[in-house]
């Protein structure tokens, strides 16, 4: 009997657990997708191309197509350092890498428990981008990084 | 039965659908009494430590603010190192990350200075969280608490708007760490554990309390339940005598006439049969749910009936009632396995009165069923007035008893022929306090059935043996009732009492055979008198219903004739002819016959001629006291 209860509590615990990890995973995508969005100009078919630790935002986004190569990409997300991807519109979700690829224009990241996006203003302007306006109060200079 | 007990569970459901409830709505409430507790603790304990001291730190920032502005302020490392010097009071564990926004010229928001203890952000860092709340405190222009997410690994923000010159321009926010949170929802979650366990425990205490008090009450009323009749039986009446004295009841004893006779005549099986029927004829005519039937004796029912004496037809009703009950009984035979019978009852009744608790009502029924059956059977009395006499008489009787007012008095029995006394029948009599002498015609009714009875035999047992005691030459008959023989009191008194000389010399002469109910039981009871040492004799041998075959068995030494058949054997040949059938019978089985009722010379002749040669009568001599006599 006991042994029962120890099992279900266990399972009640896995299931909880993924269950966190997944809504920050969807959160994660959510974001993700409406800045691709909002830098490429396009809603669905946004040609996308992923680090390996990224892969997972296709389950909860349905706004993209992921391509096998940096090139044929509309944007590439990058959680990790990458190569062969310079120039490409880029969008990353880790605060260093931003500052890293100068082709960066966007990043999602986690800042003090919270989600935090910034657009490079700068970097906007080189890939001719212009942001709808709910996203100007994120949009800061590339010497303020 | 199986009805009933179904039933029962039925009565029970609304109580376990009612627990249920209360067991779900426990688990639902439960949750939100947690989050009424943490809202408690944040408003209560958390905030108030924090927001005062802040207050403070706002004041003076918002004053030295007035001077060079927020942003500058702020470029001064030397005020923030003050202001962390200050800031570190709060900077406890439950605290994750503090630090003060400010709205630069484009509107967005900007960390003047961080004092928390990881992820400090640098001066002028932009603040680009998905969060709108900074926005909405400083826009209200007020103190704003917000609950976090879940997923931002956060518990609690406390946003406070900062001034420049009298316009918010920044925000001082606290953000609590979601470990504080856990901690006290461990401790809410101990407690919601705790209420849950308890409450869980206190309803599976009262299921199983209930289920206990329905199997307690399916086996009391198996226990109350007389198997034969499937109605109550006197245990069940002994036992809620309280739940009887609760409402007003006229109480009905239901006797079947000449019970004795069906199973006698048919068997047991039949006499079974019967009381099954009648039960059930009986049921029929009251209310299930108010009235209360009982099987009270062999063949006697006990009814009570819910009754308000005060309405203008309670005693229509009570008459009509009984009637009733009557005429259900009797209205049609009972058959079984072929056999037809037509069953009657005497019925005895007595009114409910506030003056009179369920045990006298019971006797009072009973003396009017008494009455019923003295008056013919197939009848019903109600208890009254005359009765009631006779109740009042009890007591004068036991007032002689306790009093030795006890006595008797002797007629001889003579052998005809010689003219010698063989012996003298004892004839009980009560002097009451007044001097009165008080013959057994008037109370015997009353006392019937009664402990005073019992006591009245001891105490005529007592007389006698004293006399016998007293006279060693003369021998004496005492009257005895086939109650008094099957009270195993009484025959233990008797054994105590005597001795073989005396015992020799006592004669106990049964009375009313027709209360004799088991013959086989009651030939023990005769047996062991003879043990005893004494002679048997059946008194009034001829009349009402007994059975000879019976009587036979008990094998008496004397046979008293009844004198209702004696009187008048000078004017009835069938008296002669049935007295001559006796003496015959008796011949033949060794047995001597006495008769009784000799108040004529006429009489003792017409006795004399039928070869009987014992008698006793006012003719011969007439009862007087013992001193009186000139014995010996």
């Amino acid at each position: 009997m006991f042994r029962i209860i120890y099992v279900l509590l266990l399972f009640y615990w896995a299931f909880a657990f993924a269950n966190s990890k997944e809504q920050i995973h969807k959160i994660e995508s959510e974001i993700i997708s409406k800045i691709c969005s909002a830098v490429t100009g396009k809603n669905a078919d946004i040609k996308v191309y992923l680090t390996e630790n990224m892969k997972y935002i296709t389950k909860y986004s349905k706004i993209f197509v992921m391509v096998d190569r940096c090139k044929d990409a509309d944007v590439v997300i990058a959680g990790k350092e990458l190569q062969n991807c310079r120039g490409k519109l880029m969008v990353v979700t880790k605060y260093y890498l931003l500052k890293k690829y100068n082709n960066a224009v966007a990043a999602f990241y986690w800042y003090k428990g919270r989600p935090n996006i910034i657009f490079v203003k700068e970097r906007l302007e080189n890939f001719k981008i212009s942001l709808p306006d709910r996203f100007i109060k994120y949009v800061d200079s590339e010497k303020n990084l | 039965m199986k009805r009933k007990e179904t039933k029962l569970l039925w009565d029970y459901l609304p109580v376990f659908l009612i627990l249920l409830g209360i067991l779900l709505s426990i688990y639902f409430i439960v949750p939100k009494i947690k989050a009424v507790i943490e809202d408690s603790i944040i408003k209560n304990a958390i905030v108030p430590t924090v927001s005062k001291g802040l207050d403070n730190i706002i004041t003076v920032i918002e004053k030295d603010a007035q001077r060079v502005g927020l942003k500058e302020l702020f470029k001064n490392e030397r005020f923030r190192e003050w202001l962390k010097d200050k800031m570190s009071i709060f900077l406890n564990d439950d605290v994750k990350y503090a630090y003060i926004l400010y709205f630069d010229k484009n509107g967005k928001l900007r960390y003047l200075a961080d004092f928390s203890k990881e992820e400090k952000a640098r001066y002028w860092q932009s603040y680009n969280a998905v969060d709108d709340t900074v926005y909405k405190a400083v826009k209200e222009n007020r103190t704003i608490v917000v609950k976090q997410r879940s997923y931002t690994d956060l518990w609690l923000t406390l946003i406070k708007p900062i001034k420049e010159n009298n316009q918010v321009k920044g925000a001082f926010v606290i953000d609590f760490s979601i470990s504080k949170l856990r901690e006290i929802q461990s401790i809410l979650d101990r407690i919601k554990e705790f209420i849950l366990i308890v409450s869980g425990f206190i309803i599976l205490s009262i299921i199983i309390s209930i289920y206990q008090f329905i199997r307690y009450r399916k086996n009391l009323s198996k226990m109350y339940t007389d198997p034969l009749t499937n109605v109550y039986n006197r245990l069940f009446m002994y036992e809620n005598l309280d739940l009887l004295k609760k409402y007003n009841y006229t109480t009905y004893i239901v006797d079947i006439d000449f019970f004795k006779r069906i199973n006698d005549t048919y068997g047991h099986d039949v006499g079974d049969a019967v009381l099954k029927e009648v039960a059930k004829r009986l049921k029929k005519c009251i209310r299930e749910d108010e009235d209360i039937i009982v099987r009270y004796g062999g063949e006697e029912f006990l009814i009570f009936v819910r009754s308000n004496p005060l309405s203008e037809n309670y005693k229509v009703d009570v008459i009509h009632l009984a009637s009733r009950l009557k005429n259900e009984v009797s209205r049609n035979v009972i058959e079984y396995n072929g056999i037809k019978i037509k069953v009657t009852v005497s019925i005895g009744v007595a009114v409910c009165r506030d003056d009179v608790d369920i045990e006298q009502a019971i006797k009072m029924a009973d003396m009017a069923l008494y009455k019923a059956k003295q008056n013919g059977r197939n009848r019903i009395e109600i208890y009254d007035k005359v009765l009631e006499a006779n109740d009042k008489s009890i007591s004068i009787i036991k007032e002689a008893i306790d009093n030795n007012n006890v006595i008797c008095w002797y007629q001889p029995i003579i052998n005809l022929k010689t003219g010698k006394v063989i012996k003298y029948e004892s004839l009980v009599r009560i002097i009451s306090s007044d001097g009165k002498l008080i013959y057994p015609h008037q109370f015997m009714n009353a006392i019937r059935r009664t402990y005073v009875h019992v006591d009245l035999t001891k105490k005529v047992i007592e007389y006698n043996v004293n006399v016998l005691r007293n006279n060693p030459k003369i021998s004496i008959s005492m009257n005895l009732s086939a109650l008094d023989i099957y009270n195993e009191d009484i025959l233990d008194y008797i054994d105590f009492l005597i001795d073989k000389n005396i015992s020799k010399r006592l004669t106990i002469e049964l009375l009313e055979s027709e209360d004799i109910e088991d013959y086989e039981f009651f030939k023990e009871k005769i047996s062991r008198i003879r043990e005893i040492g004494c002679s048997i004799a059946i008194d009034d041998f001829g009349s009402g219903y007994s059975n000879f075959t019976h009587i036979v068995e008990l094998n008496p030494d004397y046979i008293k004739i009844d004198g209702s058949i004696i009187k008048d054997i000078d004017i009835n040949p069938r008296s002669i002819a049935i007295v001559k059938a006796i003496k015959y019978f008796a011949d033949e089985l060794g047995i001597k016959v006495i008769a009784e009722y000799i108040h004529s010379a006429y009489i003792l002749r017409k006795v004399l001629e039928t070869g009987i040669i014992y008698g006793q009568g006012y003719f011969l001599k007439e009862p007087i006291p013992f001193k009186k006599r000139k014995i010996a």
